[in-house]
């Protein structure tokens, strides 16, 4: 059965480039034949992750695997750490600056969102080290 | 494989091959195959970017021509309100609507005045809908193109509304049918477009049935006609309806200010910031805006190609006649028009570029892109004949070119070869 492996690389603060992983994944997506719908809930997904890393943590990466019967997303960073998860999952529940917020980020809507959007989720932080999200999305609905 | 109309064209005698098209294509549409340009008519939108940068002159679009009117026994001109910034102010917009009517045509009715109907039914569809955020304006026929070529996955946020153009058409037709008694066979409806994408819209519609318009005529032939004696036009006032709310269609800005300021309403304009903006939107990034003006153009309708004046001096005229205008009106054609009437009939299909339709071998397909990505120097120069690195590695692999149309390629190719000698 194929695969495909990606890797993106994920740079903290750099909102020029923030969007650019999620963006390629979505190209590939949709060149390789992802039914459009399962392409937008994998791309608000993947770009949720990737601001949180942007916004919120360390450099960091995004590895996805592509298979015919799904995609898995792997969005790793270096820190600091989510110190309560469970708030996080919270809708509306943001540590964003209110520089941040006003470029349009940090609504509190990210971590929820990623989980609406994909069948399986699931984070793993340790404070100061960083955080893991990983999620996958079917093809068949 | 379907083969689609195209407005957009290209006089190969005039073509040199120089890559400036192909570079700037949104849609990676345009390929330089032996020195001279080639259109790939599944992925072109006829946004007519191409037109618009050629230093050669080389690309062209079609319409067509002042002598079909005679095709009919009774003719409708419809203008798109952006005619109304290509004429000096004084000629006015009954100037305008007097020069149609001395070119020939029997009535006009501005496509600025279906702009309004469309106005009304659109804030009436966001009062109803406010599920889906943002809405996309569905009025530019290349920006739906677009979307169904690269962002598919945005189709159900586009407003299933049908354009000023179709309504204004629908209305015309049905009123001079019943007031002159006449069949609908015999009125020929025509389009006065600034737009090569228009004209697509009428052979091949999106998300319509059937285009509601019989012929699309380039603003640049009407142009040509009243251009040399604009003073001597019969003005009629008698048979102006828009208002400044629907004039302003014709250019950025204008169809989100018509609409109710309760609304958040972005306007964007030029095919790259469209790009930009349906990116974060398919991010899911626009969700606190109820409503998305696009327009391939810079500047709106007023940049379209088949224009003379520069998008910039027909913005203030249009702002200038319209300030002189009533702002807007009441109207009320619900004897004519019905709520089906206002509603796109047919669905908007997704056209994404797909490497293969057997997803496993798509698969292996891009697997083998990435690896010949590793190969190519990665700085887009062109020269190969495709826009972009990627690009290239996709039409190897789809055996449409191969490794060695790389120049950085070949230039090492060739030191080895020396070195060897």
């Amino acid at each position: 059965m194929s695969e495909i492996k990606l890797e993106y690389q994920i740079i903290h603060n750099d909102f020029d480039r923030a969007g650019e992983a999620s963006s390629k994944l979505k190209n590939m997506l949709q060149q390789i034949g992802y039914p459009p719908v399962i392409i937008r809930r994998i791309v608000i997904s993947a770009y949720e992750a990737e601001m949180n890393v942007v916004v919120h943590a360390s450099d960091g990466k995004m590895e996805v695997l592509i298979t015919t019967e799904e995609v898995k997303v792997f969005v790793t960073d270096n820190g600091p750490g989510i110190k309560n998860v469970e708030e996080a999952m919270k809708e509306g529940f943001s540590t964003a600056s209110d520089k941040v917020r006003e470029m349009g980020f940090g609504a509190g809507m990210g971590l929820p969102n990623i989980k609406n959007n994909t069948d399986i989720m699931n984070i793993n932080s340790i404070v100061p080290d960083g955080t893991t999200v990983e999620f996958s999305v079917r093809r068949e609905l | 494989m379907k083969t689609y109309f195209h407005s957009v064209r290209l006089k190969e005698d005039d073509c040199k091959g120089c890559t400036h098209c192909m570079r700037r294509c949104p849609t990676d549409a345009i390929r330089i195959r032996d020195g001279k340009a080639h259109i790939i008519e599944e992925r072109c939108i006829d946004c007519g970017w191409c037109i618009r940068i050629c230093p050669n002159h080389a690309k062209y679009a079609v319409s067509d021509k002042l002598e079909d009117l005679k095709q009919y026994k009774y003719t409708i001109a419809i203008p798109a309100p952006s005619i109304n910034g290509q004429f000096p102010e004084r000629l006015g917009v009954d100037g305008i609507i007097g020069g149609l009517v001395e070119i020939g045509f029997d009535e006009v009715t501005e496509v600025a005045f279906g702009a309004e109907m469309i106005s009304d039914f659109i804030e009436k569809y966001i009062a109803d809908h406010s599920d889906i955020k943002p809405l996309l304006s569905s009025a530019c026929p290349a920006v739906v193109r677009l979307i169904q070529v690269k962002f598919p996955s945005l189709i159900e946020h586009i407003i299933p509304v049908t354009t000023p153009m179709d309504i204004s058409a629908i209305y015309a037709k049905k009123e001079a049918a019943q007031r002159l008694n006449l069949k609908t066979e015999d009125i020929g409806v025509f389009f006065i477009s600034p737009c090569p994408a228009k004209v697509t819209s009428i052979k091949e519609p999106v998300g319509e049935i059937e285009s509601p318009v019989d012929g699309v005529i380039s603003i640049a032939q009407i142009y040509e006609h009243l251009i040399n004696h604009v003073d001597k036009i019969t003005k009629r006032p008698d048979l102006v309806k828009s208002t400044a709310r629907g004039i302003l269609w014709g250019r950025e800005g204008g169809e989100g200010k018509s609409l109710n300021n309760k609304y958040r309403i972005l306007s964007v304009d030029g095919i790259h910031n469209v790009e930009k903006i349906l990116t974060r939107t398919e991010n899911g990034d626009l969700g606190e805006y109820d409503y998305i003006e696009l327009q391939a153009c810079p500047g709106g309708c007023v940049g379209g190609i088949f224009n003379i004046e520069d998008a910039f001096i027909a913005k203030e005229r249009m702002d200038r006649i319209a300030r002189n205008m009533k702002k807007s009106q009441y109207i009320d054609v619900s004897n004519m028009i019905s709520e089906q009437d206002f509603k796109l009939k047919g669905k908007v299909e997704p056209r994404p570029f797909v490497l293969d339709k057997d997803i496993d071998t798509a698969m292996e397909k891009a697997t083998l892109i990435n690896e010949i990505l590793e190969h190519l120097p990665g700085i887009d120069c062109g020269a190969c004949g495709s826009p972009t690195c990627r690009s290239l590695a996709e039409d190897i692999v789809q055996g449409k070119a191969k490794k060695e149309d790389c120049i950085v390629i070949m230039k090492e190719e060739l030191k080895k070869m020396e070195s060897k000698e």
